[in-house]
């Protein structure tokens, strides 16, 4: 086998990957907002943290986008209160109540 | 998100083509990227599996071995010398590509398999661990040579306890930096190289014993490419450096391939770019066949590039731009240690360095330096379980 066939079957490689890839690939998150995301709904979020309780391990704070709710970060976080972020979350109902989980937080 | 595919390719051809520079480090970054989730998916896997490929143009052509490759320098300088180094650079990337191809296939009942047998099976590493010390012990070829081993291994194993979290500049240590010192005034003649290949099918079956080892460097903790390639060659009679190259590719490419099947399903890891991953994904079905799709896509890609730029390497290396590059590497290594690791690295570099010099010179396996992982591994996991 010379090198023209090697680069064939790298290329059918690319083509059945290719084809699996577009296949697979879905948007996970993408910009929303608290009042406009349904429940179990993922998206990334952007407001000011009012409120924050920090629990070690884990992160509560009350997140306004304009709306507020209370968000549940499961990590130790360096976050104040007023500081703006994006987050990585998930709206769910937690003890009858809305919450965000949040996967991720950046601050800006 | 495309953009994140070709971003991830070409980094991995970067941290390729660079002795001292691996995905690893450049993933660490990734942590503090807003990189996330799918992004984060196909970015890291794209530059990882492209690495596996390219990473072999440097060790056979620049002599400067990575971490994952440093076994592969002599069958491919044995090529290289013969006017073969294109050829080398071919069977790596043919042993990569059956990898990617049967990985697929195999990686279904391998899933049965972990996901089954991981919690008896743990049980049995640090044994397996000790086993494969007591092999590269063994397989020296006289008295002194074993106990000059003994040494290395009791060596490096302290210093893989005493500087916990110093992997890096033990690995550049050991295997990059005094290769590549010593090999600087012991540069081989430049021979023309060839640039018509013919490479045998049988081959082929040292791609499909190469996910073995592939398997074995993702499930064991502190086995490397280099060592279960290692391994594997004693188990055989006389295996021919072609043969030998092939094995080394498809291990390269399977270890991450399965490392990332692992990481799903046991939530273990065995690299650092995998670390990152945990941190950043959500562990669904959708991320788990968009990486496969990711690898086999950037590995199909990786096996293109390799062969492009090998073919140009061929023309462009001659005996003088060798050791500038083996200059510019020892640069990159020692930068890379110091940007990553601080000056404590540079102190790790420094002892880690005078040991791999120490195994060069009196000629012994290199792999037994390894021990600075699976002494430390071993250790963990016999308090651990027992």
């Amino acid at each position: 086998m010379n090198e023209k066939k090697l680069s064939l079957i790298c290329l059918i490689i690319i083509l059945v990957g290719g084809a699996l890839f577009f296949i697979t690939y879905q948007n996970d998150f993408k910009e929303t907002s608290i009042d406009t995301t349904p429940i179990d709904g993922k998206g990334i979020f952007f407001g000011k943290i009012e409120y924050i309780i920090k629990q070690s391990p884990s992160t509560l704070f009350i997140f306004n986008d304009g709306n507020t709710i209370m968000a549940y970060y499961p990590k130790e976080t360096t976050l104040e209160k007023n500081d703006f972020v994006t987050l990585y979350a998930e709206k769910q109902i937690y003890n009858g109540k809305e919450e965000l989980y949040v996967y991720k937080v950046i601050k800006e | 998100m495309i953009i994140f595919l070709f971003l991830g390719i070409l980094t991995g051809t970067i941290t390729g083509l660079i002795p001292g520079i691996h995905s690893n480090n450049v993933s660490l970054i990734l942590l503090a990227s807003p990189l996330f989730g799918f992004e984060a998916l196909i970015f890291t896997l794209s530059m990882c599996i492209t690495q596996s490929f390219v990473d072999f143009i440097p060790a056979i052509f620049i002599g400067a071995p990575s971490t994952d490759t440093f076994e592969g320098v002599l069958p491919g300088h044995k090529l290289f010398l013969q006017g073969r180094g294109f050829e080398a650079i071919c069977l790596t990337v043919f042993g990569g590509i059956i990898a990617l191809i049967f990985g697929v296939i195999f990686l279904s009942p391998f899933s049965i398999f972990i996901s089954e047998s991981w919690t008896s099976m743990r049980f049995f590493i640090p044994p397996v661990l000790l086993f494969i010390l007591g092999i590269i012990i063994f397989n020296e070829q006289n008295v002194k040579k074993k106990i000059i081993v003994i040494f290395v291994i009791l060596a490096s194993g302290s210093q893989g306890l005493m500087f916990t979290d110093q992997i890096f500049p033990l690995i550049v240590g050991y295997f990059g930096l005094p290769t590549i010192v010593y090999s600087l005034n012991k540069l081989p003649l430049f021979k023309k190289q060839a640039e018509e290949i013919n490479i045998e099918l049988k081959t082929f079956f040292e791609g499909i014993i190469g996910i073995l080892g592939g398997i074995i460097v993702s499930i064991l903790p502190g086995i490397g490419s280099n060592l279960a390639a290692g391994t594997i060659r004693l188990f055989r009679d006389k295996i021919k450096t072609e043969n030998y190259l092939v094995l080394l590719g498809s291990i390269n490419t399977s270890a991450f391939f399965f490392s990332f099947s692992v990481l799903f399903i046991l939530e273990k890891t065995r690299n650092g770019a995998m670390v990152v991953l945990r941190e950043q994904l959500f562990f669904t079905n959708e991320e788990y066949l968009l990486g496969i799709a990711t690898m086999l896509l950037a590995g199909g890609c990786g096996g293109i590039i390799t062969i492009y730029l090998a073919k140009k390497a061929t023309y462009f290396f001659s005996q003088n731009r060798t050791k500038i590059f083996s200059i510019i590497s020892i640069i990159v290594m020692v930068g890379s240690v110091l940007f990553f690791n601080g000056v404590y690295g540079l102190v790790v570099l420094f002892f880690s360095s005078t040991l791999g010099f120490f195994v060069i010179l009196q000629k012994v396996n290199r792999s037994s330096c390894l021990a600075s992982l699976i002494i430390p591994t071993m250790f963990f996991y016999t308090f651990i379980l027992y």
